[in-house]
């Protein structure tokens, strides 16, 4: 069955706040943005990453600092959640399986469902699809609003 | 919609981003500031969400 993403079950997986019905998205850099995420064990195998160039070895690096963001975006949605009390939340907590809805589209509805939404960028060294993640989902919801 | 980066982070696409997009860019130095930028950023939307000044 395919998980479909609304506001009511954004609500249901949270605890309560004061302003449970303001969602607040909190996107950030994490997880997309290294390719341990993304290539297999047996594919890093192949790879040399003293050899590759330097943008690209630092993308195999980095796993501390996306683990910092990551941090960093956890203790900004709890600050939130306590003090003004909105229901803030992160993609990895509404806990929708990627093989079941794309981790772009997940934003774009998240984004939809909620009442504000920020994108939070710590310097992680480099700004890698950055631009393509948040222009596809101001692109989508563009498109959104004018068709009303 | 709001961007907060800090302030090293550039790139083409955020600054932009304004020029196509009904957005808020904003950058942060310390924690602190980033969480009360964006405290300031949804009070803002709630209010203007209670006045009924938004679609």
């Amino acid at each position: 069955m395919t998980t479909e993403v609304s506001r009511d079950l954004i609500v249901e997986r949270f605890g309560d706040v004061t302003y449970n019905r303001f969602l607040f998205y909190i996107m950030g850099p994490y997880k997309s943005f290294n390719l341990n995420y993304v290539l297999s064990e047996e594919d890093r195998r192949d790879i040399e990453v003293d050899d590759l160039p330097g943008p690209l070895r630092r993308l195999f690096q980095n796993k501390a600092e996306i683990d910092g963001a990551q941090a960093l975006l956890r203790r900004v949605q709890g600050s939130l959640r306590v003090n003004p009390g909105v229901n803030a939340f992160l993609a990895l907590d509404v806990d929708v399986p990627t093989s079941e809805v794309d981790a772009a589209t997940q934003s774009i509805e998240f984004t939809r469902c909620s009442n504000a939404t920020a994108f939070v960028l710590p310097f992680l060294g480099h700004n890698f699809g950055v631009g393509e993640e948040a222009g596809s989902i101001l692109e989508a919801y563009l498109r959104h609003t004018a068709i009303g | 919609m709001t961007f907060v980066h800090e302030a090293d982070v550039t790139s083409a696409m955020i600054r932009s981003a304004q020029v196509r997009w009904d957005l808020r860019v904003e950058t942060y130095e310390t924690e602190t500031e980033l969480v009360d930028k964006l405290r300031l950023f949804a009070g803002g939307i709630m209010h203007r969400e209670r006045r009924g000044e938004l679609d």
